[in-house]
């Protein structure tokens, strides 16, 4: 209990450096957010008049210390683009992003583990390759091929999906038809990750000691791997599936993208694309909680899966 | 005590014999792996057409020819040309080195010091371990993307800072499974052993922890080299991809996504180059698995 | 988010068009085509259909209430009691509805939809550029175009029932783009102005300058919109979801950077649209949207990528409509930073025009979607000549120039364009390939938005390419060209006093001439290189009648559109 208390604490110290280093960044980074918006319309009249309007004219300690003073009384400001608050506008995409980012770990599990239990059983076989193969499909192709491809084939020509959107504001089922593609196409890349390390671990386990007492002892394959190894090798998979969920939430910005989605990726690439630094800091800043959120619960999930770290 | 032979003979041994016999041992394993000579041929098969890409391809190939434009599979263009009137072969084998470069630069950057950071925070642990998985918590929940803006828009586009973009973006998983490897490691038999038989700190780590902890960086590192190629190819659709014309097969293929229904070859071949790289890297990085670990080797 | 990225060409904001001045009202019977500016007005116009542009400027009114003449036969049924929905891709997001701080361009149709204008260009049949009195019954122009008094139509209501639309409420509008404090980028329009109301309906705008271009570059374009004050006083800050304006649609809904949807005004004074709803869908990619066209999901999305429109031109698919739009073309223009040695000698810029191919750009690369231009103005907009020097293709002469010139051999200029539009990629790249057949080896700096602008605004670089996307010559001239243009990008300043003649010239006959003298000068000093006009095309899904596309800024005709009801 303790350590999940020191993490939670370490997290937050984590979310706060995380935010500095952030704000940073994106000032730091050329490309000027009123030059952006005014594009060949700018004059310098006209600049120097938006950026008094968004604080931009301060030295950048005072807007760090401003942007401080307002995210911890929780303001994450207006959005310079959409002239909203930024809260609002996460909360708006924040579900978006949840429902694929799960659906795309589902996705992810169900192609991945099997193939990997199949490539471990069947090792060095025809059937190990088959698998590997199959998993490796879904990163041989860049997401945004992959998205684009299943839209010609599975919505344009055979009918079977939307083309865009998310169905926004239709009734869940509908917007599940929404989330196939998207999803297949988000989980699809990180399953030959899990089946490789689904396979590595399992094999890796096989190996050890007690498991070869086991099978000394005469128990039968299948035995030994869902009796043993499947829970030892669990550690390096939920790793691994952490990560990837981790990841996810910042690679839906693509995939949301060109199916047309709402969501946090999506409107992070644009806001920063844009130097929308109140937007991006509120989406990176929702972003990063979940990561380490997740992060979080994988460590603490190493702890209850391998005693040997607990105690450590 | 020690469950291998090899790490008994490891501890017993000065460390100029080690890297030998482990090559050697390796390589000997390995030759026993036939999907792993499969990812080699094919590793090797995409080297070959790096070497033609670098000698062999006229200067000509990024040369626009308008009337040639989306031309199909032909004896004259035997993969058919591009949106620009490009030769897609030529331009594929131009290519080869330039994607290539991109994977394997990136993770040398990603894995090195990404692995690094996961061997001194998993071993060291406390405060300085702590924070290191703090940052690394923190760099793995900043989107590919805004790295590779800052990187990109401070130094500049181009390709050797799309790679420092994509490498250092790839570092903090690097550190991720090297943490958790040296974690579950740092406290076996063989390490306990070693220590009370009073092995120093950087013996313990590069005979015993790194060694064992290699297999799951190779294996990621196989993955990231195509993950390199394939943030590359994300970052050219976004717009932030090298200056064109620069043939990576990322920016080929990002280029070709508006002809997908016209002119699918554009995409397909681009495409199909990354696959068998792709596929060759993780064959083999499989294979180079197990021949690494010795348990796996002795059965 | 704002992707002012995704389309940089077809810049930002509203619309304005390539008339000149214009004219209200010309009696019953007159059929417009007036070149000259009209001074005095007789109201209120009545059937007046508007006539043609050819070329020209076109002044023609066409009271609004009595518009559509041209509307399509046939009323789409479908569905007995259903609704009218129409569904519109958006290629960038519709993120501000405050028109005068609009800054990007899928604000436009949205706006256009919620709100009037005093005089709007023309959106249904027969297209073209001129404006039409809205709010106004007509205007006249005084004193050589340095006085326009707006007579104000009487009796239309805001969406809130907030009141009637009155000369205060337009001055009050027009004060606010020009208020600094605003920061609208239609600000500088309005320098050396004064509003004065002269009564409840009528509005006297005078400047110290003559501005014949007024109407067209600045009441037609979108920042002069109209909202209400009343409202807008009240709810600035909720403005995003809480406009209120007097146009044929109100506000209904939206999901922030992915759809929102505005519903038919019942009450509304002037023709009523014929579909209930409007949904639009923001920032639809150009590859998906011909996919969701022809599946029924979007009936109408403009697009610029040129290989998607060449495949719709195509009529690939039966249920997609492809239509070219006879407006709206935007130049590309190629500027030579004659600041930095070499573009600093005329014979090098004109060399590196005679390496670049257009009629091939033009024909291969857009399939004759785009038009060849040796002008800084489109085709289709007033004041176009094609009487000037042209550059016709001719590697061998580029070579000698350079050589006359003393062009280092190593010379490696850099070239900065927009990274991620395909439209800009395309032709960049075979410019840069023309470029090296003559042995300069340009540098093509392919850049994200951020970049773009930073470089543009410092002026790095030595040629910077892009489309720019206005309506009335006006817009594309002072700005551009002038020596103390904001975006002035090649250093030029050898026609400001053509610049300044043309601004204040109140004959458009007279204009027009000036502006060929302008072209021509401008194609001799070759501050920049200018290569094609294209547009954005409009597609539309089958089920849809009434809409031939205005032509640009993704402007649409919400009023003649229909579809089935569902």
């Amino acid at each position: 209990m303790t350590l999940i208390l020191r993490r939670l604490l370490q997290a937050v110290v984590t979310l706060l450096g995380a935010l500095t280093v952030m704000f940073l960044i994106l000032r730091l980074t050329p490309g000027d957010p009123v030059q952006i918006m005014l594009g060949d319309y700018r004059t310098p009249e006209l600049e120097a008049a938006l950026r008094a309007r968004y604080g931009l004219d301060q030295p950048l300690p005072m807007q760090y210390i401003r942007y401080v003073g307002n995210v911890l009384t929780g303001q994450f400001g207006v959005s310079y683009w959409r002239n909203q608050d930024v809260s609002t506008l996460v909360a708006n995409a924040f579900p978006y992003t949840l429902q694929l980012s799960l659906a795309g770990i589902i996705v992810t599990c169900v192609i991945g583990l099997p193939l990997g239990l199949l490539a471990a059983l069947k090792r060095n076989t025809l059937a190990d390759i088959a698998a590997m193969l199959i998993a490796l499909l879904g990163v041989a192709a860049p997401g945004f091929l992959l998205a684009l491809i299943l839209i010609y084939v599975l919505s344009y020509a055979l009918g079977l999906f939307p083309v865009q959107g998310a169905g926004e504001g239709t009734g869940a089922l509908n917007q599940a038809r929404y989330l196939v593609l998207p999803a297949v196409a988000l989980g699809f890349h990180s399953a030959a990750l899990v089946a490789r390390t689904t396979r590595s671990a399992l094999l890796n386990v096989l190996s050890e000691d007690y498991l070869r007492t086991a099978r000394a002892k005469g128990l039968t394959q299948a035995a030994l791997l869902t009796r043993h190894a499947f829970q030892n090798a669990l550690i390096p998979i939920l790793a691994v599936l952490g990560l990837q969920l981790g990841q996810m939430l910042g690679a839906a910005g693509v995939i949301e993208i060109v199916f047309n989605r709402p969501g946090l990726g999506n409107m992070l690439i644009g806001a920063i694309l844009s130097r929308d630094y109140p937007l991006s800091q509120a989406v990176l800043a929702v972003l990063l909680s979940g990561v380490i959120l997740i992060n979080l619960l994988t460590d603490v999930l190493y702890g209850l899966v391998d005693p040997r770290i607990r105690h450590a | 005590m020690s469950s291998t032979v090899w790490s008994t003979r490891a501890s017993a041994t000065p460390e100029v014999r080690l890297p030998r016999t482990f090559w050697r041992d390796t390589g000997q394993a390995l030759r026993r792996q036939k999907a792993a000579l499969l990812g080699l041929a094919l590793v090797g098969l995409v080297i070959l057409a790096a070497l033609i890409g670098q000698v062999g391809v006229p200067e000509s190939a990024n040369r626009t020819n308008l009337a040639q434009r989306l031309s199909g599979p032909s004896p004259q263009h035997v993969l058919g040309t591009d949106g620009a009137g490009r030769d897609i072969l030529q331009r594929v084998l131009l290519g080869a080195p330039l994607s290539l470069a991109v994977g394997v630069v990136a993770v040398a950057i990603g894995s090195v010091l990404g692995s690094l950071q996961g061997l001194i925070a998993g071993f060291r642990g406390g405060l300085l371990g702590s924070v290191i998985m703090r940052f690394t918590d923190a760099m793995l929940a900043f989107p590919t993307l805004l790295f590779a803006l800052a990187i990109i828009a401070t130094l500049g586009p181009g390709l050797s800072n799309v790679m420092i973009a994509v490498g250092l973006t790839s570092m903090p998983r690097f550190t991720r499974v090297m943490h958790a490897e040296v974690l579950s490691l740092r406290n076996r038999d063989y390490v306990l052993a070693a220590r009370s038989l009073g092995a120093t700190t950087p013996t313990i780590l590069w005979r015993h922890i790194l060694p064992n902890a290699m297999s799951s960086v190779l294996v990621l590192s196989t993955l990231s080299v195509s993950t390199a190629i394939l943030a590359e190819a994300t970052l050219s659709f976004l717009g932030l991809g090298p200056r064109p014309p620069t043939a990576t097969w990322g920016a080929m293929i990002s280029d070709g996504t508006s002809v997908l229904q016209v002119a699918p070859w554009v995409v397909l071949f681009p495409g199909l180059a990354i696959t068998l790289t792709v596929l060759g890297f993780s064959l083999f990085g499989d294979g180079l698995r197990d021949a690494l670990d010795v348990r796996l080797r002795d059965r | 988010m704002s992707y002012v990225t995704r389309r940089q060409f077809l810049v930002q904001i509203a619309v304005a068009a390539g008339g000149t001045t214009l004219v209200a009202a010309c009696g019953p019977a007159a059929p417009a085509a007036n070149p000259t500016v009209e001074p005095a007005a007789t109201r209120p116009p009545t059937q007046v259909p508007a006539a043609r542009p050819t070329g020209v400027s076109a002044v023609a009114t066409a009271a609004p209430t009595t518009a559509p003449t041209a509307a399509p036969a046939a009323a789409a049924v479908g569905k007995p009691g259903g609704v009218k929905i129409y569904r519109v891709g958006l290629s960038g997001d519709a993120t501000e509805m405050d028109p005068a701080r609009s800054t990007t361009q899928a604000n436009n149709p949205v706006q256009e939809a919620l709100y009037n204008y005093v005089g709007r260009y023309t959106y249904h049949p027969p297209l073209g550029t001129q404006v039409n009195p809205e709010l106004a019954e007509g205007w006249d122009v005084q004193d050589g175009a340095k006085t326009f008094i707006f007579h104000l139509r009487k009796g239309v209501k805001y969406h809130d029932g907030s009141g009637e639309v009155t000369a205060d409420d337009v001055k009050w509008n027009w004060e606010r783009v020009k208020d600094p404090k605003t920061a609208s980028a239609g600000a500088p329009d309005w320098a050396g102005s004064t509003l004065t109301v002269l009564d409840p309906y009528t509005l006297k705008v005078s400047f110290e300058q003559p501005y014949p271009a007024f109407i067209g570059a600045t009441v037609g374009y979108g920042y002069a919109m109209i909202v209400s004050p009343t409202a807008f006083q009240a709810n600035a800050d909720k403005w995003s979801t809480h406009p209120i304006g007097s146009g044929p649609f109100v506000w209904d809904s939206a999901q922030p950077g992915s759809s929102l949807t505005l519903k038919r005004n019942p009450d509304y004074w002037g023709p009523k649209p014929k579909i209930d709803q409007i949904q639009f869908r923001m920032k639809v990619d150009d590859r998906t949207a011909l996919l969701a066209v022809a599946k029924g999901e979007l009936d109408a999305m403009y697009i610029s990528d040129p290989d998607v429109a060449i495949t719709a031109s195509k009529n690939s698919d039966p249920n997609v409509k492809f239509i070219k739009s006879a407006y709206g073309q935007a130049p590309f223009t190629l500027w030579f930073n004659t600041r930095r040695p070499p573009l600093d000698d005329v014979r090098v810029r004109q060399a590196l025009r005679y390496a670049i191919d257009s009629n091939a750009i033009a024909k291969n690369l857009f399939g004759g979607l785009a038009d060849p231009i040796q002008s800084f103005l489109p085709p289709w907009m007033f004041g176009y000549s094609d009487e000037v020097t042209h550059f016709e293709y001719n590697p061998d002469k580029a070579r000698q120039l350079l050589k006359d010139a003393n062009v280092a051999a190593d010379w490696q200029p850099s070239m900065v364009s927009q990274a991620i539009l395909t439209i800009s990629r395309r032709v960049t790249e075979a410019i840069a390939s023309y470029w090296t057949d003559i042995g300069v080896k340009v540098q093509n700096e392919s850049l994200e938005q951020g970049l773009i602008t930073s470089r543009s605004a410092k002026n790095d670089f030595d040629m910077y390419g892009t489309y720019i996307s206005r309506v009335d010559p006006d817009q594309l001239t002072a700005r551009f060209w002038r020596s103390n243009g904001a975006t002035n990008r090649s250093g030029y300043s050898g026609a400001d006093d053509l610049i300044d003649k043309i601004r204040n010239e109140a004959d458009a006959a007279t204009r027009a001439r000036l502006y060929k003298d302008l072209q021509e000068k401008l194609s001799v000093d070759s501050p920049a290189a200018f290569v094609v006009a294209t547009s954005e095309h409009l597609l539309l899904n089958k089920r849809v009648t009434g809409e031939e596309g205005a032509g640009w800024l993704e402007r649409m005709n919400f009023f003649d559109a229909d579809v089935p009801a569902e």
